[in-house]
């Protein structure tokens, strides 16, 4: 019982990232080992070996939500939009699951204004989404929000395009 | 004879009574005037006699230095140079405009240094107001110049000059090449305080002028350090959680005023200029940033959101209510206070234009000083007449100085190319 | 004349005949001395000049006797009348003098002195008694005493009259005028100064040719370079405008205001 239970379970992880990923998974198959006598178990390939690889950091996966790191804000705004709660929760959870991992959120403004008010702004940005992240369960340790200001802008043009860029937040593990 | 005699005593009695049925020499008379002529005094510097430095970089930096200011008009002196011992031909100076002058000679000593001697003479009345005998290294006229600008300078106009105080400001050399540099008011002799590959913002000088306080992102976040200039040594003084910035000292240099985001939201604290004695300042839901302190060190003018937009807002250094102080426009930041504590300057938005305002406390009579539109970070002079701030100018980052009446705008060119910005101007030196 | 000269290519050959040539130079010669004993008399007798350092006097003085008056700056100076005779100072010459000139200098002052002396005429009846005669004495040839009168009431009443003579509307022309020429000589930069509006008063002498001989600070602005500069302006418009009728007035009051007011 305890044996159906275990690969039940590893195979509805597996089932869940196989969801994302883009290597074909197989549906998920019962070892077959020493539980000899298990019924209901469907007719698989026998030899069919999974890998499971915990050398591959959910991070480095550019398919994973956790690849995106920024958090886009309108202008005079400090809201968190909804297009970006999945990346939240996202990072949410996978800090949740590495303890030992810790983020910078790094607030960033416009060129527009002033070099200590838009700090103070972009804080106000770096803070929302630090809060929100903490409202999902990660410890306030393995977070500090920071701000840039518009010191450090990504991108270096004038017009809206380039404005909207810069207002943003992002998650940078450390 | 007699005839003669007659005739002679009627033509001087006809004459006499001419005359005194002129309306000559009525009662006293009474007259008011209002306003000048002009608004620059002429002054010519003539080149100085002497043996070492070439005696015409000095009276050529004096020149530049009143001229620059805008308060004085040079009159060409001719090239003959006049030496401080002889005294000048005041009618054939007052002929060519000048209302004063200044003659000098500089000397060479034995140990290398120069010895500057200089008179400055009021042409019209024809007397001497006065002289000095300065002595400065050899290879550096132009301290000595300045000294001689501001004794001039405040002779002629009753104000004390700031020819000879320093200013300091970051220079973006490139992406990821930021230095503080520290140079002389009117952008000569630049030296480098700090280089870094992260930005440098918010330089502010301690009021003795030995120390600069500003935020670094070294660290990638913000942190502010207390840095002492001459020996290059620099303690982080503030390293909280978040970020640290927008660092103030108290005219006594003994608080410092600093704004950090610990509790979520950016707010004003107070420390000792090493870091120690931290205590909350301002409490509100919003941003409170930019604190400063007014010259008497009885309150703190600071920017805050608290009413919505950001509004500069004055509380006393004990604590207590805040008041807000400006209520012209939707966005007034980055407060400054004159050193008579009279009048405060801080750049104002309105329809997308960041412009430098200065405010009358007393009266609250705003006036807009500049006519360029993306200004920051304004610093008064020492001596209060001029504010020394950033802007752009064909999209490069430069300094400018606007008279606090507006009447005199000057741009500052510095001798190393870059996006320069954050300036703040040092105290008088002791 | 004839000049005695060492050998020189040039002698004058002495005259022939030496007495009428020696007649002419005695003749010169006294006419000469008398020209300078006259003169010199004449210096003698008048105590300095009648001009605008004796007029200022006399309103403190309120009537006669302007004699005492120094005469320290007149002195220096070229004067533009050049023979005051003792008429003014006593009476009683004038008298003689009144006397003895009968017709000639008539001319000479009747026709300036038509236009100012209207003012004067009341005030004389007051002072002195046959003094009713002053304007047809301005008029007509006849009663020449009354000019010599008027002229000592003019310099009796001088105190009280707290106005040039003349139309009223000279008065402002002539301040105009000073107010602009001493005020385009004022350079200084007005944004030297933040703490309010600083006034100096300055006191200004002046002879009657404009020229300015001192201009001291009667009360200083609190700002000593602006005090300066206002002196400066003011010794820089030396010769100073006259009015209308060519005079001046002595001394000059100025209250200088940095700041034209709001």
């Amino acid at each position: 019982m305890k044996q159906i239970l275990r690969v039940a379970l590893l195979a509805v992880f597996i089932a869940f990232i196989g969801a994302c990923s883009s290597t074909k998974l197989k549906e998920p198959t019962p070892v077959s080992d020493v539980s000899s006598g298990q019924t209901n178990t469907p007719p698989a390939d026998t030899n069919a070996v999974t890998t499971v690889d915990t050398t591959r950091d959910a991070l480095n996966d550019p398919n994973s939500p956790l690849a995106k790191r920024s958090v886009y804000f309108d202008f005079d705004s400090f809201v968190v939009k909804d297009e970006y709660r999945g990346t939240v929760e996202a990072h949410a959870h996978y800090l949740q699951s590495h303890p030992g991992r810790h983020v910078a959120i790094q607030g960033n403004t416009d060129e527009r204004g002033g070099s200590e008010y838009n700090l103070a702004l972009g804080q106000k940005r770096a803070e929302a989404v630090r809060r929100a992240l903490s409202l999902l369960g990660v410890p306030d340790s393995q977070m500090e929000a920071v701000s840039f200001g518009k010191e450090k802008p990504r991108a270096l043009g004038h017009d809206e395009a380039a404005w909207a860029e810069n207002r943003r937040v992002d998650i940078v593990y450390q | 004879m007699p005839t003669f005699f007659r005739l002679f005593r009627r033509l001087t009695l006809g004459l006499l009574l001419l005359g005194s049925t002129l309306p000559v020499a009525r009662a006293q008379l009474h007259i008011a005037i209002a306003g000048v002529g002009a608004n620059q005094i002429p002054i010519s510097i003539a080149n100085f006699t002497g043996d070492a430095t070439p005696p015409t970089d000095i009276p050529q930096v004096v020149r530049d230095d009143l001229v620059n200011s805008g308060l004085f008009r040079s009159v060409d002196a001719g090239g003959a140079p006049l030496s401080e011992t002889v005294t000048p031909d005041f009618a054939g100076w007052k002929t060519r405009g000048a209302d004063a002058m200044v003659v000098g000679s500089v000397t060479r000593l034995a140990d290398g240094r120069d010895e500057v001697r200089f008179k400055l003479y009021d042409n019209v009345k024809q007397t001497s107001l006065g002289g000095l005998a300065l002595t400065g290294p050899g290879n550096k006229p132009r301290l000595t110049a300045h000294r001689i600008a501001d004794f001039v300078y405040e002779k002629l106009t009753g104000q004390r000059g700031v020819f000879s105080t320093r200013i300091a400001y970051v220079i973006r050399k490139s992406q990821q090449r930021y230095e503080l540099q520290i140079a002389d008011a009117d952008g000569y002799n630049f030296q480098t305080a700090l280089a870094s590959r992260e930005p440098i913002i918010s330089p502010t000088w301690s009021p003795d002028g030995t120390k600069l306080a500003y935020v670094s992102f070294e660290l990638k976040k913000p942190v502010i350090y207390v840095h002492t200039i001459v020996t290059g040594q620099r303690i982080p003084v503030a390293n909280f959680k978040g970020s640290n910035s927008a660092p103030a000292w108290s005219p006594d240099g003994r608080t410092l005023a600093v704004v950090l985001s610990r509790p979520g939201n950016s707010q004003i604290y107070l420390m000792n200029p090493d870091g120690s004695g931290l205590r909350r300042f301002s409490h509100s839901n919003g941003i409170d940033t930019e604190p400063v302190f007014s010259p008497d060190g009885q309150f703190i003018y600071f920017t805050s959101d608290r009413g919505g937009g950001p509004q500069i807002y004055r509380m006393s250094t004990a604590g207590g209510d805040a008041t807000r102080i400006t209520f012209q426009g939707d966005y007034n930041i980055s407060p400054r206070t004159s050193p008579d504590g009279k009048t405060l300057a801080y750049i104002g938005r309105r329809d997308g234009h960041f412009q430098v305002y200065v405010l009358d406390l007393a009266s609250s009579q705003e006036l807009r000083l500049t006519d360029t539109v993306k200004d920051e970070s304004p610093s008064f002079a020492p001596n209060g007449k001029l504010i020394l701030y950033a802007t752009e100018i064909g999209g490069r980052g430069v300094l400018a100085a606007v008279s606090t009446d507006g009447s005199v705008k000057q741009r500052i060119t510095l001798q190393e190319s870059g996006d320069v910005r954050e300036p703040s101007w040092g105290p008088y030196v002791k | 004349m004839s000049m005695t000269v060492a050998s020189h290519p040039y002698t004058i050959p002495a005259p022939r005949r030496t007495g009428p040539a020696v007649a002419l130079a005695i003749a010169m010669h006294g006419l000469l001395a008398l020209m300078l004993f006259f003169g010199l008399r004449w210096h003698n007798t008048t105590p300095a000049v009648v001009d605008a350092q004796l007029w200022s006097a006399l309103p403190q003085i309120a009537a006669p006797a302007p004699v005492p008056e120094p005469v320290r700056t007149v002195v220096t100076k070229p004067k533009p009348l050049p023979e005051p005779k003792p008429a003014p100072p006593p009476p009683p010459p004038q008298k003689t003098d009144i006397v003895i000139k009968e017709e000639v200098p008539k001319k000479t002052h009747v026709v300036k002195v038509q236009p100012p002396p209207e003012k004067q005429i009341p005030p004389p009846k007051q002072k002195v008694e046959p003094k009713p005669q002053p304007k047809p004495a301005v008029k007509t040839p006849p009663a020449p005493p009354s000019d010599l009168a008027r002229l000592q009431n003019e310099a009796a009443q001088v105190g009280t009259a707290l106005q040039t003579s003349g139309p009223p509307g000279d008065v402002d022309k002539y301040k105009a005028r000073l107010v602009a020429k001493i005020r385009s000589n004022m350079r200084f930069p007005p944004s030297a100064d933040s703490s309010g509006n600083p006034t100096v008063t300055l006191a200004i002498q002046q002879l009657p040719t404009g020229e300015v001989t001192s201009v001291t600070i009667v009360t200083s602005s609190g700002l000593p370079a602006f005090d300066a500069a206002a002196q400066r302006a003011v010794q820089a418009s030396s010769p100073l405008p006259k009015n209308d009728q060519g005079g001046v007035s002595n001394p000059i009051t100025l209250d200088y205001k940095l700041f034209p007011a709001p």
